[in-house]
């Protein structure tokens, strides 16, 4: 049991990814959003979340999802990171959670450096369902960044 | 191990602070032996903290001030001035070696150097120690013996703690033998797991709170201390004595043979060697002195003070829900979570509060020092010093409320030949003031000297191109002169008023807390500082405006006027307004926040605010109320942005921004 890590699955534009789930604190459904003025633009606004404001970011924007939008803004994550040494809270809009998956340490696989639609760097490696690819997120790196885009230019 | 590192620069800078206080106290009643007893017992524990936490130079430097006071204490010193000022700037040092962690530059080195080699001077005047020379009949009449037993946790070492600096602090107190045990059901192999303890006898003129005191950093189910009794046990205590007086070693066995045949009854009592437990009756012995507060992170008090504020939102939701259902019971029912809740939030916001007494200690070694440097007779006079106000303000406002207290003394009281002259009493008065009024605090320093100069003031601010020098000007808008930034001169930068802050830098701080600042002053008689502050900065008072689809907070403290304009009064571009015979510029919130603007209103709010000294006007669509607001952090993502200091949850659930109006001194 010990090699087994967890991971949350979603889709962002029919794309899917995984957080790990020890980072995830809680899948949101139709919270209000608080829009903010003059912010980032992958920041859609503020919840309120256990007492604390937490910012909302689309994530198909941070992932560099070009020309896709996230629409409808129903499904929020909030999820927990380490921002200069502090610990933070952010919630990103998805399109659609699908499930937890229990993963053997020995299933993740490298990011392939070719033929990826994303930047390796920002991933810490991938896994096969059923031949469907899911990428898991290194929420650390792509979040502590201002503009990190997750895709390559030329893909 | 940093987490107790840092538990030790809290005590030992609590320390210290006791230590400065009772030094003031101690200047001014120098033939009081409580003050004494209680310096040299605060220097006793600081030494012996600072030497289990490896500060070895605290320690040091301590440890030579203990031996002068302990001159003192037993009259082989007599203190003079010249000793007070060498403890002064002992203190001073001490307090730079811990905030330095012992790393100090040239400069601080060599004046740590001179205080050091000075205070060797003076500890080295001792004669022969009285106090070692212990007989053993003085040992069983004055019947000071008594038993430690001291078990470390096993993972003491891994606190930060070296175990063998106890034993050389129990050894330091009197007469003493003690056994090692070794614990063997706990294993060692590790290296970090300690794995013995200790059983001590100690004789001498020692009171149960130095022994208390050497276990600072100890759990109280770690060490045991019982005072012996000379009634019953005269036996014993004489065993021990003798054996402690001549140096004779005494085997354990004997030891015990010893105690169980004198002191049946009591150890029962007493927890055996190895058992851990103690019991509670006796456990009394030792929580006597303890303190009825705890210290509590303030992180902690602030994850309590969000969960409070969600309650109460969660509240005005059950609030809205029952007046639908128009249940009676349910009706009362939330009504009585709301008088509970809203206590609740309250209560939870005063404990971030802390007294001001927090700064005394201060403002006393100020005006002691500022005195003799200046030669200035003066009485610190301090009124309201219980008046509690949120540990972030206290902290943001020592510096400022330090700054007024030096620009009185420097430039607002005279010299006593001055005040003679002008027939008052030589003896110069500085009254420091704290009150509440509202939900502000106000704070006056003031002072009963020559007062302002205002033809001074007036002649100073046109030379340096301030002011026109034909304005004609109120004494109040003269003394406004002194805050604003470059006012202060190279010529007034004397050692004691030019220390880099300025009073503008103080008026600076103070409109940063929401707060105001006023001076008062009537020539000869003295000069009057007024300081009004929020109670806390986890709430401020607002009012709540519309701008299209946001909703802002404006902080209420520095707002002018709100005046209805219809929409077409403005333009679009350089907005300016007449106000107090002064133009004012004007900023429309729309056209800032979004990039659309939303037509068809009739009307437009104008609200001027006031920044420092100049006036700025900002338009919002309406005002909705005006509410108390509990301060939120946005996060670190909005680090960036000028224009909120944070948002605030509305009763409704959706989230108000608070506008940070110093954004207008920026565009």
């Amino acid at each position: 049991m010990d090699n087994i890590e967890r991971y949350l699955s979603f889709t962002i534009d029919g794309r899917l990814f995984a957080f790990e789930a020890k980072s995830v604190l809680e899948v949101l459904i139709n919270r209000p959003i608080n829009p903010i003025p003059q912010s980032a633009e992958y920041v859609v606004g503020l919840i309120n979340f256990r007492g604390e404001v937490v910012t909302v970011v689309d994530t198909s924007l941070k992932f560099g999802l070009k020309d896709y939008k996230i629409k409808e803004q129903r499904i929020i994550i909030v999820i927990s990171l380490t921002l200069n040494n502090k610990q933070v809270k952010l919630a990103c809009l998805c399109d659609n959670v699908l499930r937890m998956e229990s993963i053997n340490f020995s299933d993740i696989q490298q990011v392939p450096s070719f033929g990826t639609y994303y930047n390796p760097e920002l991933l810490k490696g991938v896994f096969y369902i059923n031949n469907d690819l899911y990428s898991i997120i290194d929420i650390e790196k792509i979040f502590t960044t201002n503009e990190v885009l997750i895709m390559l230019e030329n893909k | 191990m940093l987490e107790f590192q840092q538990k030790y620069i809290d005590d030992a800078g609590e320390l210290i602070t006791r230590l400065e206080s009772e030094l003031i106290n101690f200047e001014n009643d120098r033939e009081n032996e409580t003050i004494i007893q209680e310096l040299f017992r605060v220097m006793h524990t600081l030494k012996g903290t600072s030497a289990m936490f490896g500060f070895i130079r605290i320690e040091a430097l301590t440890h030579l001030l203990e031996d002068i006071y302990d001159l003192i204490r037993n009259k082989h010193l007599t203190i003079n001035q010249e000793i007070l000022n060498l403890t002064f700037s002992g203190v001073d040092l001490l307090k730079l070696l811990l905030s330095e962690r012992e790393n100090l530059n040239e400069e601080q080195e060599h004046s740590f150097e001179h205080v050091f080699s000075l205070a060797q001077k003076y500890s080295t005047k001792k004669s022969t120690p009285i106090s070692s020379i212990i007989k053993s009949d003085e040992i069983v009449n004055k019947n000071y013996l008594y038993r430690v037993i001291f078990k470390p946790d096993p993972g003491v070492l891994q606190r930060g703690i070296k175990p063998h600096t106890i034993i050389d602090e129990l050894k330091s107190l009197g007469k003493y033998i003690y056994f090692e045990f070794v614990n063997p059901k706990v294993d060692n192999t590790d290296g970090i797991t300690f794995n013995k303890y200790y059983e001590f006898f100690l004789a001498g003129d020692i009171g149960i709170d130095a022994i208390t005191d050497v276990f600072m950093f100890f759990d109280e189910s770690e060490y045991h201390i019982v005072g012996l009794t000379n009634s019953s046990e005269t036996a014993l205590t004489d065993f021990i004595s003798n054996a402690i007086c001549v140096g004779d070693k005494i085997e354990a066995n004997d030891l015990k043979n010893q105690i169980e045949e004198n002191l049946l009854i009591t150890i029962k009592k007493l927890p055996d060697l190895i058992g851990r437990n103690i019991e509670k009756s006796q456990k009394q012995v030792l929580t006597d002195n303890t303190d009825d507060t705890i210290r509590v992170s303030a992180h902690k008090l602030d994850k309590l003070l969000n969960l409070v504020s969600e309650l109460i939102i969660v509240h005005a939701q059950f609030e809205n829900h029952s007046e639908r259902i128009q249940d009676e019971r349910l009706i009362k029912s939330v009504k009585d979570l709301s008088k509970i809740s809203r206590s609740f939030r309250d209560e939870i916001l005063t404990t971030r509060l802390i007294p001001i007494a927090f700064i005394a200690t201060g403002m006393q070694r100020l005006v002691r020092d500022l005195a003799q440097k200046l030669g200035k007779e003066i009485e610190l006079i301090t009124e309201g010093l219980q008046t509690e106000l949120d540990k972030n303000i206290i902290n943001r406002i020592e510096n400022p409320i330090m700054h007024i207290i030096r620009n009185c003394i420097d430039h607002g009281l005279e010299t006593p030949e001055e005040r003679i002259n002008s027939d008052k009493s030589p003896i110069g008065v500085i009254r420091f003031i704290a009150f509440y009024s509202g939900a502000s605090v106000f704070i006056q320093v003031q002072d009963d000297g020559r007062g302002i100069n205002t033809n001074y003031i007036f002649e100073k601010a046109v030379s340096k191109g301030i002011i026109k020098y034909d304005s004609v000007l109120t004494n109040k808008q003269i003394y406004d002169l002194m805050f604003i930034p470059g006012f202060s001169t190279a010529a007034e930068i004397t050692e004691v008023s030019g220390r880099g802050v300025g009073l503008d830098v103080v008026k600076k701080v103070i409109t940063e807390l929401h707060g105001e600042i006023n001076v008062d002053s009537e020539t000869g008689l003295g000069t009057s500082f007024t300081l009004k502050l929020p109670l806390t900065l986890s709430i401020v008072d607002a009012l709540l405006v519309h701008v299209n689809e946001y909703k802002i907070l404006v902080p209420t403290g520095n707002i002018q006027i709100c005046k209805y304009l219809p929409s077409d009064f403005f333009g679009d571009k350089d907005l300016q307004y007449q106000f107090d015979k002064k133009c004012v510029p004007v900023k429309r919130l729309s056209s800032i926040f979004s990039a659309h603007e939303a037509t068809g209103k009739e009307f437009e709010v104008l609200i001027i605010i006031a920044i420092y000294d100049k006036l700025f006007g900002i338009l919002v669509d309406k005002i909705v109320n005006s509410l108390q607001a509990v301060i939120k952090p946005l996060g670190e993502m909005h680090n960036n942005q000028p224009y909120f200091v944070g948002a605030s949850q509305l009763g409704d659930g959706s989230m108000a921004y608070i506008l940070d109006t110093n954004f207008l001194l920026k565009i």
